[in-house]
């Protein structure tokens, strides 16, 4: 188990002098004191999340809200103002680190190096001998179909190649955790199947992986857990079932004989209704504490529901509903 | 391989790990064979063409009655003085013309010296003193003195000799020429390598390479790997160019193999060493603040300027040695790394000035690197706009 505790971390940027126009905009929320002391950014105020071995937990939040500076505090690049991380219940040390595996979210390899001597280097930098080294190499690119370029220099591979030898330096060390940032960003629809189905086999090898995401769809798909955060705090985590059961705008498709609007208790709210033939379609926001089963019954009570189907909540739902809050 | 073993084995030799991938990546680029092809290609040059254009000792031709005695003569003179000249014995018929077309340097007639433009003052003194002696030994003979007492008369007054207060080393001139090479050479290694380890900084923060790194080692691991296998391979490429450039000097006999000359090249690399560090240490943390090569060159200016000055304090050492002033500054760091190995060159060196140097550098090269480390720790992570040396020290 991988569990960031209770983190915190803030960024000190000095405030521009006075005409000095340079100053450049932080990520994180800014608290600007005084004009001449340092400009404090809170990234990351009290977050904690956990992933299991064989789990993969989706890292969903806006731009800024503190997701990269979580996960480098999770690999050790950065070290948090307080909080910790740990690897099955103790405090991770360079040594559980070293069987992590990263993807930055703005990538990282050597331009000039060969993309075998790059991806062996780095399994050496985790611990592995020479000869296993070249082992896992040969097989990781020989796997992301990468291997007849293992002689040739990064830089002259297609983006979607540089994308894979950079999964297969996450991969290459066989990890125990997975963190990645952003690994679906920029790849084409073949990629993102390749990287899909390369986190499905490291997790059902029993590898617990982490990512971060603006594809919200491809977490619901791919993720068993959810976390979201927001300025640096978690605002909602769960599988996305519990997320969506836990929505406070949980809503039901009606279909009725008369128009719901004139019946209904005024506790409940239409969104929409079109009427067709007699027949009003209708979106129904439900009231706290209401699920789709009483509001079904209420309504059956009520007037002539003809039709109720309760309407499955997406994470991209949930994520504009908790983010915006 | 188990958890343990793995990490065991990778923590303790993280830096070797970084080292030796610095060396062989570095090794294998166009411009490691360039830069040393085209420094030999220097070395060779510089030791060929004064032997492309030497010529041999002037010749000398003689006319006229006296042409054998004065002949004779001012060859006993040359060969007293240690001067050299050959002596033509082609017949002359027309002096002006024989040294015009240059079948001869000078023709001695007994109208006087002929010569194209000038003469070597040397060789003018030696056919002076013979063409005088010939008309000595025949004046004194015409007032009829015996060959015994011309011969002791001339005797008495022969060549007034110099007497140096501070002779000269035989080797001095070789010495000189030797550390002038070993000079530009060092400037070079040091500059050029150090500037290696800059871009190298800035490659891995451009390219953003250095996140993937920093997740399994410390940033003072990545930087003492990075510093000592670009050093490690600039005494590789130095050794090569001083074996070449040495055994090409001694084979044409521009150099003479001695003790000192050994010495003199072991202290050179010695120098190398600490100076690239220093150096190597200040351009890491220079290149660290940066996330661009187009900003490398604003912060790595000041140690520019620091070798450039230098460069020129060592070229002042080989001409004024024994200076107060170069002494004192050929001890202070970093000057003292091209400064130091041109005074042990030339032979201007001091025991204590050697051992004061030694230790001097040693300190500066600790803080340095102290300085370099803090400095690269806090910024290396940073990308974005240059970060000011103020900044990266207290963040």
């Amino acid at each position: 188990m991988l569990e960031l505790r209770d983190l915190r971390k803030t960024f000190r940027r000095a405030a521009a002098s006075a005409g000095a126009g340079s100053k450049r905009k932080g990520r994180g929320q800014a608290a600007p004191t005084t004009e001449h002391e340092p400009e404090v950014m809170v990234a990351l105020d009290g977050l904690s999340l956990s992933v299991a071995p064989g789990r993969i937990v989706g890292f969903v939040g806006a731009n800024g809200a503190g997701k990269t500076t979580a996960m480098r505090i999770a690999l050790g690049v950065l070290a948090p103002d307080s909080g910790e991380v740990l690897v099955d219940g103790r405090p991770a040390t360079s040594d559980d680190r070293r069987r992590f595996g990263y993807m930055p979210e703005e990538r990282g390899l050597y331009p000039k190096m060969r993309v075998g001597d790059q991806i062996a280097y780095l399994a050496r930098l985790h611990g592995y001998s020479a000869v296993e080294a070249e082992a896992s190499t040969g097989r990781w690119l020989d796997r992301l179909g990468v291997a007849a370029r293992r002689d040739d220099r990064v830089e002259s591979l297609s983006l979607g190649n540089q994308q894979r030898v950079q999964l297969a330096a996450a991969l290459v060390h066989h990890p125990r955790f997975l963190v990645l940032d952003e690994p679906f960003s920029g790849l084409d629809p073949i990629g993102v199947d390749v990287m899909s189905d390369v986190l499905r086999s490291a997790v059902a090898e029993g590898a617990g992986v982490v990512f971060s995401s603006h594809q919200l769809e491809l977490v619901e798909r791919l993720c068993d857990e959810v976390v979201i955060i927001r300025s640096g705090q978690v605002v909602a985590a769960g599988t996305v079932a519990e997320l969506g059961g836990s929505s406070r705008r949980r809503r039901l498709s009606m279909l009725t004989s008369a128009d719901p609007r004139v019946w209904l208790p005024s506790s409940y709210s239409v969104v929409d209704s079109s009427v067709d033939e007699g027949r009003w379609r209708s979106v129904v926001e439900l009231p706290d504490g209401v699920d789709a089963a009483a509001a079904t019954r209420a309504a059956a009570e009520a007037g002539d529901l003809l039709e109720a189907t309760p309407i499955e909540t997406s994470l991209t739902d949930i994520f504009r509903e908790v983010v915006a809050r | 391989m188990s958890a343990q073993d793995q990490t065991t084995q990778a923590s303790s030799g993280a830096w070797r790990l970084v080292a030796a991938r610095e060396f062989n990546e570095r090794r294998k680029e166009r411009s490691f064979y360039v830069s040393t092809l085209v420094t030999l290609g220097i070395l060779v040059v510089v030791l060929l063409l004064p032997k492309l254009f030497e010529s041999g000792p002037p010749s000398v031709a003689f006319t006229g009655p006296d042409a054998a005695a004065v002949s004779e003569t001012a060859v006993r003179i040359a060969e007293a003085s240690g001067f050299e000249l050959s002596i033509s014995v082609d017949p002359v018929t027309d002096a002006k013309k024989a040294v015009v077309d240059g079948n001869v340097d000078v023709v001695v007639t007994p109208e006087g010296l002929v010569v194209k433009e000038t003469i070597d003052p040397g060789l003018q003194a030696v056919l002076d003193s013979a063409v005088r002696q010939v008309r000595t030994v025949d004046a004194l003979t015409a007032a009829g003195l015996s060959q015994e007492q011309i011969q002791s008369a001339l005797a008495s007054g022969g060549a007034v000799p110099v007497i140096a207060a501070e002779p000269r080393d035989a080797e001095a001139s070789q010495r000189q020429g030797f550390a002038f090479a070993a000079t530009a050479i060092l400037y070079g290694q040091l500059l050029g390598y150090g500037f290696w380890v800059a871009s190298g900084v800035v490659e891995e923060k451009a390219s953003r390479v250095v996140e993937v790194l920093l997740a399994t080692i410390r940033p003072r691991q990545l930087l003492a790997g990075k510093v000592l296998g670009i050093g490690a391979l600039g005494l590789v490429q130095l050794i090569a160019i001083a074996v070449v450039g040495l055994g090409l000097a001694v084979a044409i006999g521009s150099l003479t193999w001695s003790a000192s000359l050994g010495a003199a090249i072991l202290t050179s690399f010695a120098w190398f060493l600490l100076g690239f560090v220093f150096y190597a240490a200040g351009y890491a943390a220079g290149a660290a603040r940066v996330s661009r090569q187009e900003d490398l060159q604003n912060v790595v200016t000041p140690l520019n300027l620091m070798a450039i000055g230098s460069f020129f304090g060592a070229i002042l050492a080989l001409n004024a040695g024994d200076s107060f002033w170069v002494q004192v500054v050929s001890v202070i760091p970093p000057f003292s790394a091209l400064m130091q190995p041109s005074l042990i060159a030339s032979g201007d060196a001091t025991v204590w000035s050697v051992v004061l140097a030694v230790v001097l550098m040693l300190l500066a090269i600790v803080g340095m690197v102290v300085l370099a480390a803090r400095v690269y720790e806090r910024s290396v992570l940073r990308i974005g706009a240059p970060i000011s040396l103020k900044e990266a020290l207290r963040s």
